[in-house]
């Protein structure tokens, strides 16, 4: 009990000093950038007009006054209105989250279901004989192949071949049932490379442990080996990677949602940042990393129940 | 917790979300095939949503004429004709005087009249989170409304505009109670109007409506739905599938592919003009007439129409459209001719060339084409360029407050709706805080143009600044856009001036709703 | 043991990239030629080994003129990265606790934010600019570094030969330059290379969105957008830039491993 309580006021206090470090640092770049009041409106060159739009967003205080007046309203949740549809930015951010978790989640579910009997394949036929040989070299050169290709090209195949040839799938993310499978599988382009040749290593490392030769003395078949004894310890082992596989989750989906015009949060973000609609900008930011943030938390907390040994702290 | 839980959760996780969250794909298609919705592939949806005071030209116009009106409207022949406004006329120059129909009701059953009218002049000029962009486009001129009496506004000018009720066929009234009682943040997800449509859902890459059969003008199908589709490509394939009705914004090579597929292809003329500015100054390369016109004739305009634009557009042969008023027919475009374009160089003192530094707004890849293109024939005479991309933004920033500071700048002038040739050239007028290049004769002309009600002399006058601006150019004109659009199993189709008519198009099959 | 085909492929990369940084006047020509009518040809059309893109120019002289602008953005954010994380990585290993805890907060929140969405962040307060990429880039990914750093450098720390000279009272900056830096320096040579690799996807991946250096400049991550945008017309035209990314990225991820193989340097962590 008390072990929850001290790590849930541990989380509280993470989310607490990310929060604060990610706002203010969008809070000066956006500074930056030099006077938002231009931006909004630096089309009248009627000075009186300027001056109206600087005081109605409290520019002409000074930065500190500024700073104050934006941390009072963040706390009532109030990050500022759309420099575009003057809707409320958070409102704006967490309206389209949720597309963009549901990509995520089919993301990561297709990668391990592509990583993870990839990865015990390469790990369980790296020195084997005959056909597995052959069949062990070609699907690692495809591997190794597939690190080098980055998503947002293996994206641009799986359009061109499954949705302008094939027709099998649409290409864009609106439009149809099935919509998600390319998006999904790109996602997992992005992620799968690494995370098979991680379980591949366990797994080879694993079946020359003691207790898998003893399994084997006794007489399991091979596969079996495999399944029960040494790929649970790989992919247990493979744990130390959810951290940036969640970060390269987070890229990946912000090119894929651009490329297949899904309507999730990386999209929003990147036409906030072409209009200079920074309000939106810094809800998202804030979002996404508060987001990644908890996810990283919740995969550690989970990792740790299974085995403490396992959390990298 | 058994080994294999972490994956299993993980997958249960989706397969839950999956089948749980509504597949708004799903009851759309249902709905779709059984009550008659349109669908139609937009590139873009309305950033502001649907609050008429935070945007307006595209892409909203694109859309909002499908729930709301105007007050007026422009014909095919580009002629005004009465719309929500019945009539209209000058009390006094500064001063005009519109009448409303009065059989016309918003599809809440709020009345229209003279006050939803005024609540929107005074929105677009007063309302907070109202955008300048708005009022420079659609009441540059407007000081104020005064109500005379239930159907009857006065718009008070600063100065005499014979442009106003042109201007106002894409200005939309609002419905004085709903709106103040839920403000403009919720009326722009939420909004209500005069026209044949009713907005059900604006999500964030849909918006879904339904016909409003008590509306003034009722439309023939049953609802439409707009599903934003950025990629082109996308769109192409939206439409070659039969996933969507209507798809907008092709490319001409797509229009050309998909016309033999059973798809119909329909393109229109943009009034839109692509041209490079001058900012001249002194000591400037540009400062002299020679290189002005010497850098128009090192452009192939011939070529980038024909393979870029695979033939959808026009060579530019002056500063504004064909459809504008005051365009003159008889006009050549500028020769292309590299070694005059050199010869004119030499002339001017530059006969090794020189350098200059361009701002550039580019939006999509036939943009960046065309313009590495035109950069490098320049380059091709020797003049080389610095480029300087920047967003749509800090562009228009520095268009409206004249703070150029490098020496040309790229501009792709809209001249819809108004057809207004002196649109494109206001912005190189001496009265300009700070032009990039002024002209004395030409800014009188577009001055006095502008005061002028008498359609003749109005015509004379924009020849004689088309003609003066040929001898001397400010800009290098490039080329005219056209719209490629594609649609397969509808009826009715009709465009006018870019504004699709909603309430007549519906699907073939279908009979018209009564 | 030498690789033969490692050496010959890390060669014509060299001579690839020294030809693009010199920018010699038959390659800008070569590259920048064009011809409208012929444009968007296929590969193994007269002449274009690779095919013509949009404007006809040739792809493979793009490709051979883009690489300074992609390796220098990778290696400019390789550069900042190995830097600020090297350096905090030491000051963690011997600092006082308090700086150890420091920074490895520091280091659990960088990881936390998404870097390419704070890249684009960047690049939209900051403004385009081949810059401005490298330093939103290389920001984003100093906490491998530092950690690897760290490990490694404590483990050196804990040598006999260390303690030995601290007790002679060697000053600490001696012993990092003299004892740890050149130990360590494999492990980190690995990590540059991985690092590097993981980089210049990200650079192309920005220039792709749109973010990167301006018009027409040939960079590789620009050609595949544009390859995107005429897909429909010419689907090859990915091949190219897909192609040259790749190479490069394998290319470095075997250096890396080759590296890693000879100095026995331990897997997981360099994840």
């Amino acid at each position: 009990m008390n072990r929850t309580l001290r790590s849930l006021g541990n989380l509280c206090a993470n989310i607490v000093l990310l929060v604060f470090t990610t706002l203010t640092l969008l809070f000066f770049f956006v500074r930056l950038t030099g006077d938002p009041a231009t931006i909004l409106s630096g089309e009248s060159p009627d000075p009186a007009v300027l001056a109206a739009i600087r005081e109605n967003l409290g520019l002409d205080r000074s930065i500190w006054v500024q700073y104050g007046i934006f941390w009072r309203n963040a706390l009532q949740l109030d990050l500022g209105v759309s420099w575009v549809s003057g809707q409320d930015a958070l409102a704006l951010a967490l309206e389209r989250l949720d597309p963009t978790v549901t990509l995520g989640i089919a993301g990561l579910t297709l990668n391990i279901i592509i990583a993870v009997p990839l990865g015990a394949f390469l790990g369980a036929t790296q020195n084997a004989t005959g056909p597995l040989r052959v069949a062990h070299r070609v699907v690692n050169g495809i591997v190794v192949l597939a690190q080098g290709i980055p998503g947002y090209v293996v994206a641009l195949v799986l359009i061109q071949w499954l949705a302008v040839d094939l027709r099998w799938f649409p290409s864009t993310g609106n439009v149809g049932t099935g919509s998600w499978v390319l998006p999904a599988l790109t996602i997992a382009a992005f992620l799968a490379p690494k995370l098979t040749k991680v379980i591949a290593v366990n797994v080879a490392d694993a079946l020359q442990e003691d207790y898998v030769m003893i399994a084997r003395a006794q007489g399991a078949s091979e596969p079996a080996v495999v399944l029960r004894h040494a790929l649970p310890n790989a992919i247990l082992g493979a744990t130390a990677l959810v951290g940036t596989q969640l970060a390269g989750l987070v890229n990946g989906i912000i090119i894929t949602e651009t490329i297949f015009g899904w309507p999730g949060v990386g999209r929003l973000l990147l036409d906030s940042v072409l209009l200079l609609d920074f309000p939106v900008v810094q809800a998202v930011v804030l979002v996404t990393t508060v987001l990644v943030y908890l996810a990283n938390w919740s995969a550690d907390r989970a990792i740790e129940r299974i085995d403490p040994r396992l959390v990298q702290r | 917790m058994h080994r294999y839980g972490l994956p299993l959760l993980l997958a249960a996780q989706f397969f839950m979300t999956a089948c749980s969250a509504p597949t708004p794909d799903e009851k759309t298609l249902a709905g779709a095939a059984e009550s008659n919705v349109i669908r139609i592939a937009s590139r873009r949806l309305p950033p502001g949503f649907a609050n008429p005071a935070v945007h307006s030209g595209q892409p909203s116009v694109d859309i909002w004429p499908a729930f709301y009106d105007g007050l007026t409207f422009i014909d095919a022949s580009g002629e005004v004709v009465p719309w929500l406004a019945s009539e209209w006329r000058l009390v006094s120059p500064t001063r005009w005087r519109f009448s409303f129909r009065q059989d016309v009701e918003f599809s809440n059953g709020e009345r229209f009249d003279a006050t939803a009218v005024k609540l929107a002049v005074d929105e677009i000029l007063f309302g907070y989170g109202a955008r300048e962009l708005v009022r420079n486009s659609l009441l540059p001129t407007v000081a104020s409304a005064e109500l005379i009496d239930d159907f009857t506004l006065d718009i008070n000018t600063y100065e005499p505009d014979p442009l106003l009720p042109k201007r106002l066929s894409q200005f939309y009234p609002l419905p004085p109670r709903y709106f103040a009682e839920v403000g403009p943040q919720k009326f722009a997800r939420q909004p209500v109007g005069t026209g044949p449509f009713i907005v059900e859902r604006w999500d964030a890459g849909r918006v879904l409506m339904r016909a409003n059969p008590k509306s003034w003008r009722p439309p023939a199908a049953a609802g439409l739905e707009f599903i934003e589709i950025p990629e082109p490509i996308a769109r192409r394939q939206a439409i070659e599938s039969g996933q969507v009705h209507l798809a907008q914004y092709l490319t001409a090579e797509d229009g050309r592919d998909l016309g033999s597929r059973g798809i119909t292809i329909k393109s229109a003329a943009e009034p839109r003009l692509r041209m490079i500015v001058y900012v001249v100054r002194d000591g400037s390369p540009l400062a002299s007439p020679l290189v002005r016109r010497a850098l128009n004739h090192a452009i192939d305009r011939e070529a980038i129409v024909r393979h870029l634009l695979a033939g959808a557009g026009a060579v530019a042969t002056q500063i504004g459209v064909r459809a504008s008023e005051g365009f003159d027919h008889e006009l050549e475009p500028f020769r292309y001719d590299p070694s005059e374009a050199k010869e004119l160089l030499r002339r001017a003192g530059y006969p090794q060339g020189f350098e200059l530094e361009m701002d550039l707004l580019v939006v999509t890849h036939t943009d960046r084409a065309v313009f590495e293109a035109i950069l490098a024939d320049l380059r091709d005479i020797g003049v080389r360029i610095k480029v300087n991309t920047m967003e749509y933004e800090r562009w228009r920033t520095k268009l409206l407050s004249g703070d150029w500071r490098h020496d040309l700048f790229s501009f792709t002038v809209a001249l819809d709706p108004l057809l207004d040739i002196t649109r494109a050239w206001q912005y190189l007028s001496c009265d300009q805080p700070r032009p990039p290049f002024c002209q004395p004769e030409v800014s009188r002309l577009i001055e006095a143009r502008g005061r002028e009600f008498d359609p003749d002399t109005r015509i004379a006058m924009l020849r004689e600044a088309t003609r003066l601006m040929r001898l001397d150019p400010p800009a290098i004109p490039v080329h005219e856009l056209a719209q490629t659009s594609g649609y397969r199993g509808l009826e009715g189709y009709e465009v006018h001036n870019l504004i699709l008519r909603w309430d007549r198009l519906r699907l073939q099959s279908a009979a018209p709703t009564p | 043991m030498k690789s033969w085909p490692l050496i010959t492929a890390v060669l014509v990369t060299v001579i690839v990239l020294i030809i693009s940084l010199l920018e010699p006047a038959w390659l800008e020509s070569w590259a920048t030629e064009r011809n409208l009518a012929n444009r968007l040809q296929p590969p193994l059309s007269a002449g274009h080994l690779l095919g013509t893109d949009g404007l006809g120019r040739d792809v493979l002289a793009r490709l051979l003129l883009g690489a300074r602008h992609t390796f220098g953005i990778a290696a400019a954010a390789t550069l900042i990265a190995a830097s600020l994380g090297i350096a905090a990585g030491v000051l963690a290993a011997i600092g006082p606790a308090l700086l150890r805890s420091a920074v490895g907060r520091i280091i659990d929140l960088t990881i936390a934010f998404p870097s390419l969405v704070l890249a684009v962040a960047m690049v939209a307060a900051l403004g385009r600019g081949q810059l401005t990429l490298a330093l939103a880039l290389g920001l984003f990914n100093w906490p491998v570094f530092a950690r690897v750093t760290a490990a490694e450098t404590r483990g050196v720390l804990a040598q006999q030969y260390v303690t030995a000279a601290r007790a002679f009272g060697v000053s600490p900056w001696r012993i990092v330059t003299a004892h740890v830096l050149p130990v360590i320096a494999p492990t980190l040579a690995v990590v540059v290379a991985f690092q590097f690799a993981t980089l210049l996807i990200s650079t192309a991946g920005l220039s792709f969105l749109g973010l990167g250096p301006g018009l027409g400049v040939p960079e590789w991550g620009a050609m595949l957008a544009e390859a995107r945008a005429e897909m429909n017309q010419a689907p090859w035209l990915m091949l190219g830039p897909a192609i040259a990314i790749a190479w490069t990225v394998l290319l470095m991820n075997a250096l890396g491993e080759r590296v890693a193989r000879r100095s026995r340097v331990a897997g997981n962590e360099l994840l």
